[in-house]
């Protein structure tokens, strides 16, 4: 690339960059050129050069600036032309041929910007359609995802129902079998003078891990066959009252203190009452689990436009950012003892009902979980 | 002397041990257990005159006829009869269904002694109490 190829590029560049960088840029090209045509007379044509500045002017400030340097090209050949030494029998033809070369560039600016617009309309209009197609394809890799997870929890889910259901056989053999071994060594112990005390322990300790056994089974058989949601038009306060002084005793066992704050004027829901009660059981379990010291547990409800807002609310250790990340994903779990489905059946639970449910946290102060449910007749 | 002594029970259930716990807990309380697996000997039972059961004890899944035709045979041939329906694949559907068809209770296994002896004693008492 030579050097005034550079020089060239690097103006144009620049004057591309700003419409009034171009457009002053354009008015100074054509005074340059005015000078030119004046000091090289009538002998050398230096007339096309006047497209130079209007084209400029016109591709990067627009139709208005085009015209105006078009204008101003033209006054200026009009100069340079009667004080050039020209000499034509009649003194219009001087004004005549400006008027003529005014036509000209008006011409070629109109024509020129019509097809920059188009030029610019098409780039825009690729530019839109790519990102609408990235954006399709993006969305159908997500989908696809989407499926692919869902396909691979609905074969966890029932392998693990079937699991769950053979293992409950032999579970309840032993079940049943433990009852009377104990019932044997009490007779047999006793007989022998002897205190039957740690055989005891030891068969209610075995009798806890089949309860155990029991209780992980259950919760993945919920998970994996959670039924159709019966739902009835009810109050959240009359539910949420009645419920949680039932687990008020709980609560004070584990020194939290509870607050509800529920709106009495909060229009009703069309719930599943028993699942919707399960789903925020399970929420204050949680947040059971973040006070192991105690502390305070809020229950509130509110109204959000279309939505009933039901918020429990903890002063608990709060949660790290990958605890958040994977809060709902079925089978993680923080806990020696979890299962990693509670969280999960409540989302599966909320998404039942149309609604969602999202968190708020911050380490060391507390979580607030917030359930959106429709409103039985919206807004 | 409990209120279950001399109670006569069938048991039906193909999984062998639980049969055999279940035979063993309430044989344990006075009952007099007939225990069997397989479904359609369990029907012979219920349909030889010469027996008289106060109580059925089935499983729902088994090879051969489910606890269900078991249950409908009972209530069809002796409609006094409850019957407790035990199983390891419930749901609150299957649940639902049992004790519309008549079950006098569900239980899913595993279920303890206590639970056992307990919904076996409620459905041998007098009939003037309700069902659960």
């Amino acid at each position: 690339m030579s050097g005034i190829d550079l020089l060239v590029k690097t103006v144009v560049a620049r004057f591309a960059r700003s419409r009034t960088a171009a457009t002053v840029g354009a008015v100074g090209l054509a005074v340059v050129i005015g000078v030119l045509d004046y000091l090289t007379g009538r002998e050398w044509a230096v007339s096309a050069f006047y497209l130079l500045p209007t084209c400029l002017a016109g591709w990067v400030a627009g139709r208005a600036a085009g015209l105006a340097v078009g204008f101003v090209c033209a006054v200026v050949w009009f100069f340079s032309d009667r004080f050039g030494g020209s000499t034509y029998p009649n003194p219009l033809i001087s004004t005549w041929n400006a008027i003529m070369l005014l036509v000209f560039f008006v011409v070629v600016v109109w024509s020129l910007t019509a097809f920059h617009d188009s030029h610019v309309n098409l780039e825009q209009t690729v530019e839109r359609r790519t990102a609408a197609l990235q954006a399709e394809i993006e969305e159908r890799k997500r989908l696809e995802h989407a499926k692919l997870q869902a396909e691979r929890l609905a074969v966890v889910g029932s392998m693990a129902a079937q699991v769950a259901h053979e293992i409950r056989n032999p579970l309840g053999a032993i079940f049943l079998n433990l009852d009377l071994v104990g019932k044997e060594l009490g007779v047999l112990v006793n007989s022998d003078t002897r205190s039957p005390d740690e055989c005891q322990a030891l068969l209610r300790e075995i009798r806890s891990q089949v309860w155990r056994i029991r209780q992980v089974l259950q919760e993945y058989l919920r998970f994996a066959r959670m039924p159709k949601p019966e739902r009835a038009v009810l109050s959240l306060k009359e539910l949420l009252e009645e419920k949680l002084n039932f687990v008020r005793p709980m609560l004070d066992q584990k020194r939290v203190e509870l607050k509800m704050a529920l709106d009495p004027d909060l229009p009703p829901v069309h719930v599943d009452s028993g699942q919707l009660w399960e789903a925020v059981l399970n929420l204050i379990r949680n947040a059971l689990d973040a006070m192991p010291d105690g502390g305070s547990l809020a229950v509130t409800t509110r109204r959000n436009s279309a939505d009933a807002l039901v918020c429990v609310t903890d002063t608990g250790r709060g949660m790290s950012e990958e605890e958040v990340r994977n809060l709902f994903v079925p089978f993680f779990t923080t806990k020696s003892d979890g299962t990693g489905l509670g969280l999960a059946y409540t989302q599966q639970i909320i998404s039942e009902h149309g609604g969602r449910i999202d968190c708020d946290t911050a380490r060391g102060k507390g979580s607030t979980f917030t359930i959106h449910l429709p409103l039985a007749v919206p807004a | 002397m409990n209120e279950l002594h001399d109670k006569s029970v069938l048991v039906v259930d193909d999984d062998e041990g639980m049969l055999l716990a279940m035979n063993k807990v309430l044989a344990g309380e006075g009952c007099r257990v007939t225990a069997v697996s397989d479904p359609v000997a369990a029907l012979n039972e219920l349909a030889d005159p010469q027996k008289r059961f106060d109580l059925v004890i089935t499983d729902l899944r088994m090879p051969t006829f489910s606890g269900r035709g078991v249950m409908g045979f009972a209530s069809a041939a002796l409609p006094e009869l409850p019957v407790i329906i035990i199983t390891a694949f419930g749901t609150p559907d299957v649940e639902a269904q049992s004790l519309r068809l008549g079950a006098f209770a569900f239980l899913e296994k595993p279920v303890d002694s206590a639970q056992l002896i307990e919904v076996v004693t409620r459905a041998l008492m007098p009939p003037t109490v309700g069902k659960t």
